[in-house]
C-alpha cells in the first residue's frame, strides 16, 4: 500500500465517527452563552432548543405560552377562578337550597401580584352576586393560601341573604 | 401603567414566535478584587465582560438558513463601558448553507476563537490577551466557515478590511475538536491595527481525561518593523467534585513586553449549571517593572 492510503485511512478514521454523531439533546446542552462563544458556534446554532430556558423562557412564558403562567397576569379571565367552584355556586343548586346560613367556597387559580389578586376578588364578588341573586351575598370569610413560587390563592367563603 | 404592560408582553410574544427562532442570552459577571498594582493598593469592583445577546437562525428553504448574532456588553459594576450603557461585541449576519457559512459584521477572528476554550481564565485579570497578540475583535470582516458535514474539522478564512488602501488583512484557523482532544492551527497577517506586515502564528491544543483538563498555546509574533517574539501559555483545570472546580494557569510571552508573565491560581463552586461563586490570584510580571497582584471573588449568573 502506497503512503497516500495511509493519510486516507487516518484522516478517514478521524472524520467519521463525528460525522455519524447525533446531535445533543436539550438535557445535554451547555448555557446559550458558552454555546455562542465556542470555535465552532456558526454551526451549533441550531443545535440546542433555549427557547423555555434562561430570559428567554421568561420572556416565553411572560408572552402566554403558558396558560398557567398566563393567569398571573390576567387575573380578570376565566382561568383565575376555580372551574369546579364556580360550578358549586349555581344558585338553581347549592345557594337555593343553603338559604342564609350555608357557605359556599370559591378559590382563585394562582396569584403572582398585587393586581392580580384585585382582580381575582373583584371577579369571585362578583360571581357570588349573581349566584344569590336577585338576593345578596354575604361574604362569612376570606382566606389565602401560600402556594407556590411565591404565588398565593384567594379563597372567598359566602353565602345568600335576603337583608 | 397598562401600557407598559401591553408593550412589554408584544415585545416577549414577538421574541416568543417559533418561527423567529431567537434565543436570548448573556451572563452577568462580577467580582470585588484586592488589586495590587505598582505598589498601589485598591479595592475593586470589576464587571468582567457581562453581556447580554440575541442570537437564532431563520430557514428561508430546507438547505439555506440566515444566522444572526448581536451582543452588546454592559458594565455591572458602574454602568458606565466606555460612556456607554452598552457597547457592541459581537455582531453578525451570515448565511448558511450545506456548504458552509458566509457571515459579516463586527466579530471575534478565526486567530481569537481558536483559542477559546483554552483560556481558564478569560475575561478576568489572567486572561491571555495580556501575553499574546492577536486577542482581536475586527471590525468589517467577512467570514467562511467550513460547514458542520465536515465533522470534527472547522475552517475559517476572514478577510479584514480596514477600508484604508493596502492594509486589508486575513484570519485564518483550523481546528479539530473530537471528544476529549481538541487542537488548532490559526494564521494572521495585518490583522493588528498600527502595525505593517504583521504576522501571528498560533498553535493550540487541550486535552480532558476524565476530570481533569490540560490546555495550552504556542504563539509567535512579527512585524516589518523588526519587532518579534513568541510566547506559550499552559492550563489545568480539575472538576474536584461536580461542585468544585480548580484551576489553574501560566504564560509566558516577549511578544508584547520582554519577559511578561502570568500565573493564575483559582478555584469554582457551580451551584447549578448556570450560577457560580469564584476566587482567584493572578499575578502579571513583566522585565519593564511590571509586578501587580489581583486576589478576588465573584460570582456568574448566565441566562
Amino acid at each position: 500500500m502506497k503512503k497516500p492510503c495511509y493519510w486516507a485511512l487516518l484522516l478517514g478514521s478521524l472524520w467519521l465517527p463525528a460525522a455519524a454523531a447525533e446531535e445533543l439533546s436539550s438535557e445535554d446542552c451547555e448555557p446559550a452563552v458558552d454555546m455562542i462563544e465556542s470555535n465552532d458556534a456558526v454551526n451549533r446554532i441550531s443545535d440546542c432548543d433555549y427557547s423555555k430556558d434562561g430570559l428567554g423562557g421568561w420572556l416565553a412564558n411572560l408572552a402566554g405560552n403558558d396558560s398557567a403562567e398566563a393567569s398571573k397576569s390576567a387575573p380578570a379571565s376565566e382561568t383565575v377562578v376555580d372551574s369546579k367552584q364556580v360550578e358549586a355556586t349555581d344558585p338553581a343548586t347549592n345557594v337555593e337550597r343553603a338559604g342564609s346560613v350555608a357557605a359556599v367556597e370559591i378559590a382563585s387559580g394562582p396569584l403572582s401580584d398585587g393586581l392580580a389578586l384585585l382582580q381575582a376578588r373583584f371577579e369571585l364578588l362578583k360571581r357570588s352576586a349573581a349566584a344569590c341573586a336577585p338576593q345578596r351575598a354575604q361574604v362569612h370569610s376570606e382566606q389565602v393560601q401560600k402556594l407556590e413560587k411565591g404565588q398565593i390563592q384567594l379563597l372567598l367563603s359566602y353565602g345568600c341573604t335576603s337583608h | 401603567m397598562k401600557r407598559q404592560i401591553i408593550s412589554l408582553l408584544a415585545l416577549s410574544a414577538a421574541f416568543a414566535q417559533p418561527a423567529l427562532a431567537v434565543t436570548l442570552y448573556g451572563k452577568a459577571n462580577v467580582s470585588l478584587q484586592q488589586a495590587d498594582e505598582s505598589g498601589d493598593s485598591e479595592i475593586e469592583l470589576q464587571s468582567n465582560s457581562s453581556r447580554i445577546g440575541l442570537m437564532g437562525s431563520e430557514a428561508l428553504s430546507d438547505t439555506f438558513e440566515v444566522i444572526y448574532r448581536f451582543e452588546y456588553e454592559t458594565s455591572v459594576d458602574d454602568g458606565d463601558k466606555d460612556g456607554q450603557t452598552l457597547t457592541q461585541r459581537n455582531i453578525y449576519l451570515g448565511i448558511q448553507t450545506s456548504y458552509g457559512t458566509l457571515m459579516g459584521g463586527v466579530f471575534d477572528t478565526p486567530l481569537k476563537t481558536s483559542a477559546s476554550g483554552v483560556d481558564l481564565f478569560n475575561d478576568l485579570e489572567g486572561d491571555i490577551r495580556n501575553i499574546v497578540a492577536g486577542e482581536i475583535r475586527s471590525k468589517n470582516i467577512v467570514q467562511y466557515v467550513s460547514p458542520k458535514s465536515f465533522g470534527p474539522i472547522t475552517a475559517k478564512v476572514a478577510y479584514i478590511t480596514k477600508e484604508i488602501d493596502g492594509v486589508d488583512g486575513i484570519s485564518t484557523s483550523v481546528a479539530y475538536k473530537q471528544d476529549a482532544l481538541y487542537l488548532a492551527f490559526a494564521y494572521d497577517q495585518d490583522v493588528e491595527d498600527n502595525a505593517e506586515s504583521s504576522e501571528i502564528y498560533r498553535l493550540v491544543g487541550s486535552y480532558t481525561l476524565g476530570s481533569v483538563q490540560i490546555g495550552g498555546a504556542y504563539e509567535n509574533y512579527e512585524n516589518e518593523a523588526g519587532s518579534d517574539g513568541d510566547g506559550y501559555f499552559g492550563s489545568v483545570q480539575w472538576g474536584i467534585t461536580d461542585k468544585w472546580i480548580f484551576k489553574t494557569q501560566y504564560g509566558q510571552s516577549d511578544i508584547k513586553i520582554e519577559g511578561r508573565e502570568t500565573f493564575s491560581i483559582g478555584g469554582d463552586y457551580k451551584f447549578n449549571k448556570i450560577t457560580k461563586a469564584f476566587a482567584y490570584f493572578t499575578q502579571n510580571e513583566d522585565d519593564a517593572g511590571r509586578d501587580d497582584d489581583y486576589l478576588g471573588v465573584g460570582m456568574e449568573l448566565k441566562f
